[in-house]
């Protein structure tokens, strides 16, 4: 083989590294600028949680918070906050979350949170409720707020 | 004179057609004609102009109705999804006993292999022309009692025994030639399950429906859970995740099908999970049952308990997830039957010596203890994974079995009922896969992936282990459905067949 052939063969894998990086765009995640709250029922004795303890909440690996247990809510599947919220504390799209719980589904049989409308009242009305809202949408009192992100 | 005469016939001259217009009889006048034309094409306008305004009136009229009827309906739908929500409210606060889930998966596979000769002993293990098949129907019912109380069923259904070959006659060949002295005399022996329907029914081919798992679980705190009935060992990464649709690829590894640790164990578990740090998450689960065994799902064959231990650790950064797990297995394999015996005396008349002329006793004829550690790890960056499971298998026997009488040939050239020797068994995968990044994929997943894999099931034979070269496509239009396309290089000892390619195509739906 030529010393041309071999310059010509070490450019194979450059041109293909180059195409690919040129279509290549890590997937735009829906990042809105207004606050989440992570929001809890006034019942539930912990003040405050990290941002990895709410992941492991809303992938119902964690159970409890402190002395108490807590229910995940999630906000309805095409919300733009839910997009939000997945984006922020999931590192991952709302499409990334179902096939996360497709896997979870056959693998240990877990479920995925209830999915409702709005959010802040289902923390208000369930004692062991966890969910989360725009800073908009919260309400004085209704709930108390763990984190905001 | 003259002056004032041409002046005046220059005046008279000037108003001679004024008189003979006086004269005339009156001639229409364009003016007013074109003031009329317009007069009265100003009233066609205005009337026009009061239809469109009538016209516009009735048009905001019924936008005006329109409006209203649109938030009629927004309110009742507002209402609608309220009291939707309050009822999902409800739903969530209160589970309801009887609350049940029903969903599984199934696949198609198409598998197409090429085999270095015509004659190879491969065809036995493998279709020897291609094929479709459906490989997993799996029915999941979940139910959750109570926030802490759980049960999960799963069924497989299959068109198992269909089709299962009992027995594979081994024809010998003396110098190219059939010698009927040396033919295995036992019959070639396949499982048909084709039977006629009802009195105006089609024919019926009847499966089966096996029990992957059913268990209870009860889990008071994330650190202490406690599992009863049968369920599925806690070992690697594929055991547990063993859906089509989740899996990378299109075959388990040889460690799963060579059943290097049991998939399943009857019996109980304790298990948990603990937080110390944030990014770090540590499970661990105690296993004790049957073990494995001839039935083990349905009885054990001896007073041995199988206990196992499985320790875990996950951490999770912002990009990236590492996952390192092990499971550690110590139980013994019995087989055997139980016979029932009549006790005479040598006249024949019943033995009473014992206090009962009748008795029973379990008679073995393998036995084995096996240990077993299996090793996995998993690294999740950004779309690349890598992952690998490892098995080590120690398998003493107490009883031991008779060869198959093909491998007693390729061992020892002969069919003579050797046994078989206690032996370790290992094997080890390593996959790597890259999620692409492409936003103009999106929704559509496609993930690439090659791994290798090896195992020897019995270290005593040295020709016996095989090695598996695998790359294909994994595609995922939605996370409940995945198309793949996989390419599979074994490589056997020439003595087993030597090389054997394959190519698989396969579509999994989850629901």
């Amino acid at each position: 083989m030529t010393h041309h052939n071999r310059t010509r063969l070490l450019c194979i894998p450059a041109v293909l590294t180059a195409v690919l990086l040129a279509f290549s765009a890590a997937p735009e995640r829906a990042t809105g600028a207004e606050t989440i709250y992570i929001i809890a029922n006034n019942s539930i004795a912990a003040a405050s949680l990290s941002m990895a303890e709410a992941r492991l909440i809303f992938q119902k690996e964690k159970t409890r918070l402190g002395s108490s247990a807590v229910m995940p809510i999630h906000a309805r599947k095409d919300s733009s906050l839910r997009a939000d919220f997945a984006a922020r504390v999931l590192n991952m799209s709302v499409q990334e979350e179902i096939g996360y719980w497709e896997a979870q589904k056959v693998q240990s049989g877990k479920q995925p949170p209830a999915e409702l409308g709005d959010t802040v009242k289902a923390v208000f009305s369930m004692k062991s409720g966890i969910s989360y809202c725009y800073a908009s949408q919260y309400r004085s009192g209704v709930a108390k707020i763990l984190l905001k992100i | 004179m003259n002056h004032r005469l041409r002046l005046s016939v220059w005046m008279l001259g000037l108003l001679l057609p004024v008189a003979a217009w006086a004269q005339e009889p009156a001639a229409p006048d364009p003016a007013a004609e074109r003031m009329d034309a317009l007069e009265q094409q100003l009233a066609a306008q205005n009337r026009r102009i009061e239809e469109l305004e009538q016209e516009k009136a009735a048009a905001h009229e019924r936008d005006r109705a329109r409006t209203e009827e649109d938030a009629r309906i927004a309110t009742e739908l507002a209402a609608t999804k309220a009291a939707l929500d309050d009822v999902a409210l409800v739903a969530a606060r209160e589970p309801e006993p009887d609350r049940l889930s029903i969903y599984g998966f199934f696949d198609t596979t198409f598998y197409k292999a090429w085999y270095r000769s015509d004659r190879s002993v491969l065809i036995t293990q493998n279709p020897p022309y291609s094929t479709f098949m459906m490989n997993n129907v799996n029915i999941y019912l979940k139910s959750q009692m109570t926030p802490t109380i759980s049960a999960l069923v799963e069924m497989g259904l299959s068109f198992a025994p269909l089709g299962y070959e009992k027995n594979l006659p081994i024809d010998a060949y003396v110098d190219g030639e059939l010698n009927p002295d040396l033919v295995d005399a036992s019959a070639y022996d396949r499982v048909d399950t084709t039977v006629p329907g009802g009195i105006a029914s089609q024919t019926v081919r009847y499966g089966s429906v096996s029990i992957v798992r059913a268990h209870l679980d009860w889990v008071p705190r994330d650190w202490l859970g406690f599992r009863v009935g049968r369920w599925l060992t806690p070992y690697g990464i594929w055991n547990e995740e063993h859906a089509p649709t989740v899996l990378m690829g299109v075959y388990y590894p040889n460690l799963m099908n060579w059943d290097l640790v049991p998939a399943s164990q009857m019996g109980a578990q304790i298990f948990g999970a603990i937080f110390p740090a944030d990014m770090l998450q540590l499970k661990y689960a105690v296993t004790l049952s049957n073990g494995r065994g001839p039935m083990d799902t349905v009885m054990d064959f001896d007073e041995n308990k199988a206990v196992g231990l499985r320790l875990q650790a996950i951490a999770t950064f912002d990009k990236w997830k590492l996952t390192v797990g092990g499971y550690g297995y110590y139980g013994k394999y019995t087989d055997g039957y139980r016979t029932a015996e009549a006790y005479l005396n040598a006249d024949l008349s019943r033995d009473m010596s014992n206090g009962s002329p009748i008795g029973g006793r379990v008679v073995f004829d393998e036995k084995y203890k096996e240990g077993i550690v299996a090793a996995d790890l998993k690294l999740d960056i950004a779309g690349v994974q890598l992952f690998g499971e490892y098995v080590y298998r120690r398998v003493d026997y107490l009883r031991h079995p008779l060869m198959f009488s093909d491998y007693e040939f390729v061992q020892n050239g002969d069919f003579t009922g050797r046994l078989v020797p206690s032996h370790l068994s290992r094997s080890v995968y390593g996959i790597a896969a890259w999620t692409l990044p492409f936003q103009i994929l999106d929704p559509v997943k496609v993930t690439p992936y090659a791994g290798f894999d090896w195992v020897t099931p019995i270290d005593s034979y040295e020709w016996f282990e095989q090695k598996t070269i695998r790359f294909g496509l994994n595609v995922q239009p939605s996370p409940f459905v995945v198309a793949k396309l996989e390419g599979i290089i074994d490589l056997f000892d020439e003595r087993l067949g030597g090389r054997m390619n394959g190519l698989a195509a396969q579509v999994a739906v989850s629901f």
